[in-house]
């Protein structure tokens, strides 16, 4: 099982994702709508986090950078319905691994990348 | 003439007229004495005789008769004895001059009666010689004191005063007349010069001058008039002026415009077209005054000056017309001005309506792909649920009914992520960029997608994650991450069209990146069949899309635009069975 972190304000679509993962069987899913309490509440035993990037309590680049400051290793996958090409290259330079665009092709993809990060 | 043969004519003429009056005086004196002598003869003659006869016998006794005769006449008488008496004696007695005394014996010896005037202290005497008839030898003579030869000889000394006088008024009237005729002659010679220098200025003035009389027949012309209608002078004098008009008709429509003239004020610089002898017509600018100004201008003669300016106003129609043809172009010029303005305002305001769209669509597409995300997600969730439903036709149905809606909504999904491609704006400004990092960084960031669809060489050597991106150093100031998303934009439509066609190890995307004259030149070439030639006119233009599913078309047109604003240039064109994109960057200058 691995220990997988959503990050979204969005509840509709964290809510979606967790029940994607879940139904799978293979992954644990912890979700956050407000990133100031997922940074208190994630431990070090998280493998991946998919990341919101427009959050109003605090912006996911900020989160990203204080995650990756804490767990250098921790993968995290940015998700953005609002998406710049500035926000991926900036988001790369600060160590996230890959970047969802919203709406997503498929749910699948969601998945397809977690495992290409962990295996 | 001067003064001095003046005067010396003057003088002459008044010598000439003193003597020539004097003469006729002299004359008119001797006649008088002469008569009056020849009276006093007779006188004293008749006086003798009546005492002669009286006293014929008391003859001898004169000296008794001496003493009558002196009571008679008031006269002194005496006897001269021509043989015993000399006439030295009466000389002496009477003191006469040498000539009296010559011509009384000249008298005396032809024995003749005679009278002689004689001026004595106490006046004027007749001295009469009478032959006595008693005594041949003997004369009587008598010496009467006369009135009138004193009267005479007087007269005569006022006369020639009067004369001289005369003379005198006579000289000074003839200076006057002199004078008179004397200027006269200079301002005669005067007005000659004149009228010579003004006929020298008429006949050589450089524009035509006319003199018509009041029946219009020419009475003057001068050279360079005869010289600019081609005649003669001869030809022209005496000749009315219908001579110079190209027909009646046009000579009695001169006719009209000089009248109309007239009533404005004056005749001037009227241009006509008149005729040369030669047949040739020209253009004339005239002028016309009258000769006398009291006179009304068609009563009398008129002065006229005729200029030929058949070239100036040939000059004048060339530069109308080219006046007329700058007008025309610069009318034209305006109007594509303005119809270029248009086509710019156009393009401003497609431009300005894409620019809306782009900021609205940065919120709208955030606000819509929320959503977006979520029904995808649930739909595709509940085609998979649907997989659990028992009744084979409903789950057949379902899935159909499922599967259309999210075709829909990828469509939906595709056209906010078009939407959002457009709305990028960056406000980085221009640094150094090393153009071959870009094209890695664009690289690493579709390698994700480019993994599965084919190889990509750049610069000759196969791309994976680990390619330094400093390997190669091609130098450009832009804006770095704008030209990072033209190279992603061309990327991705290369692995669009790739993906249609082939195996994964048929197809190849080149990249090279290299510096030509003052550019970089960054080549994308690949093996995808190239683009319809249809297409690739337009391939930079909005809304030009190959894709039948997703984009909009506008990364080409973004790009370019990208491009322009970095000072860059992109073309496209086939080679080999492939696409090329090329673009050129000014280098920067080390």
């Amino acid at each position: 099982m691995k220990n997988i972190v959503i990050i979204d304000d969005e509840v509709e679509i964290a809510f979606m994702i967790e029940k994607f993962l879940s139904k799978s069987g293979n992954y644990h899913v912890k979700t956050f709508h407000n990133p100031l309490v997922a940074l208190e509440s994630i431990q070090d035993d998280v493998d991946v986090v998919l990341l919101d990037i427009m959050m109003p309590q605090m912006g996911g680049m900020e989160v990203l950078q204080k995650l990756k400051e804490k767990y250098p290793k921790m993968h995290i996958i940015m998700m953005t319905a609002y998406s710049t090409l500035d926000k991926v290259l900036d988001s790369h330079r600060h160590g996230a691994v890959h970047y969802l665009m919203k709406p997503f092709k498929s749910l699948g993809e969601i998945s397809a990348k977690i495992e290409e990060i962990t295996t | 003439m001067s003064n001095y043969k003046r005067y010396t004519t003057l003088g002459a003429f008044s010598i000439l007229l003193f003597f020539f009056i004097f003469m006729i005086q002299q004359r008119m004196y001797n006649s008088n004495v002469k008569m009056f002598l020849e009276l006093e003869v007779l006188f004293e003659q008749s006086i003798y005789d009546a005492l002669s006869l009286k006293h014929a016998e008391l003859s001898s006794d004169l000296e008794h008769i001496l003493e009558i005769e002196r009571t008679i006449s008031g006269a002194q008488y005496f006897t001269f004895d021509a043989k015993k008496q000399t006439l030295s004696h009466i000389k002496e007695f009477y003191s006469l001059s040498l000539d009296d005394l010559k011509y009384i014996e000249d008298k005396i010896k032809q024995s003749h009666n005679f009278s002689y005037p004689l001026k004595l202290e106490e006046g004027w005497y007749a001295v009469t010689f009478i032959k006595n008839l008693q005594h041949p030898d003997t004369f009587i003579v008598s010496f009467r004191k006369s009135q009138v030869l004193e009267n005479i000889y007087t007269n005569r000394l006022k006369q020639l005063f009067i004369l001289v006088l005369i003379v005198v008024i006579l000289s000074y009237m003839l200076n006057l007349l002199l004078l008179r005729a004397k200027k006269l002659t200079s301002e005669k010679n005067k007005i000659a010069l004149a009228l010579q220098e003004t006929n020298l200025y008429f006949d050589n003035a450089m524009i035509g001058f006319l003199v018509i009389d009041k029946n219009k027949k020419i009475i003057k012309a001068n050279r360079f008039l005869c010289k600019e209608f081609g005649f003669s002078k001869e030809e022209l004098i005496g000749k009315t002026t219908d001579i110079l008009h190209i027909s009646p008709l046009s000579y009695a429509k001169w006719c009209e415009l000089i009248t109309t003239k007239l009533k404005e004020g004056s005749v001037e610089y009227v241009r006509y077209k008149m005729k040369r002898k030669n047949g040739e017509e020209i253009y004339v600018e005239a002028s016309g005054v009258p000769f006398d100004k009291e006179k009304d201008f068609l009563e009398g003669s008129t002065v006229w000056t005729m200029k030929d300016i058949t070239q100036q106003v040939e000059n004048e129609n060339i530069i109308k017309e080219q006046e007329e043809y700058l007008q025309q172009r610069v009318v034209e010029e305006v109007q594509k001005n303005i119809e270029r303005t248009k086509a710019y305002e156009e393009e401003k305001l497609r431009d300005v309506k894409f620019s809306a769209i782009g900021k609205l669509s940065a919120g709208i597409t955030h606000e819509i792909n929320t959503p977006l995300t979520y029904i995808k997600g649930n739909l595709e969730m509940m085609k998979l649920d649907m997989q659990d439903i028992s009744d084979a036709s409903l789950k057949q149905e379902l899935t159909a009914s499922c599967t259309n809606l999210q075709e829909g909504v990828n469509r939906i999904a595709t056209i906010i992520s078009s939407m959002q491609e457009m709305a990028q704006q960056s406000n980085e400004t221009k640094e150094p960029v090393n153009i071959y990092d870009t094209l890695v960084t664009a690289l690493i960031l579709a390698h994700n997608r480019s993994k599965h669809i084919c190889k990509i060489y750049l610069n000759n050597k196969e791309f994976t994650l680990n390619t330094s991106k400093t390997e190669f150093e091609c130098i450009c100031t832009l804006q770095k991450q704008r030209i990072e998303q033209v190279w992603i934009v061309i990327i991705n439509n290369a692995l669009d069209e790739l993906q249609k066609k082939g195996t994964f190890q048929e197809r190849r995307l080149r990249i090279d990146c290299f510096v030509k004259e003052q550019y970089v030149v960054v080549k994308f070439k690949d093996n995808g069949g190239g683009i319809d030639e249809e297409i690739l006119a337009q391939i930079f233009e909005p809304f030009v899309s190959t894709k039948t599913h997703g984009g909009m078309g506008v990364g080409l047109s973004i790009s370019k635009k990208i491009l322009q604003e970095q000072d860059g240039i992109i073309e496209a064109y086939n080679e080999d069975g492939g696409a090329v994109f090329e673009v050129k960057l000014l280098k920067s200058a080390i």
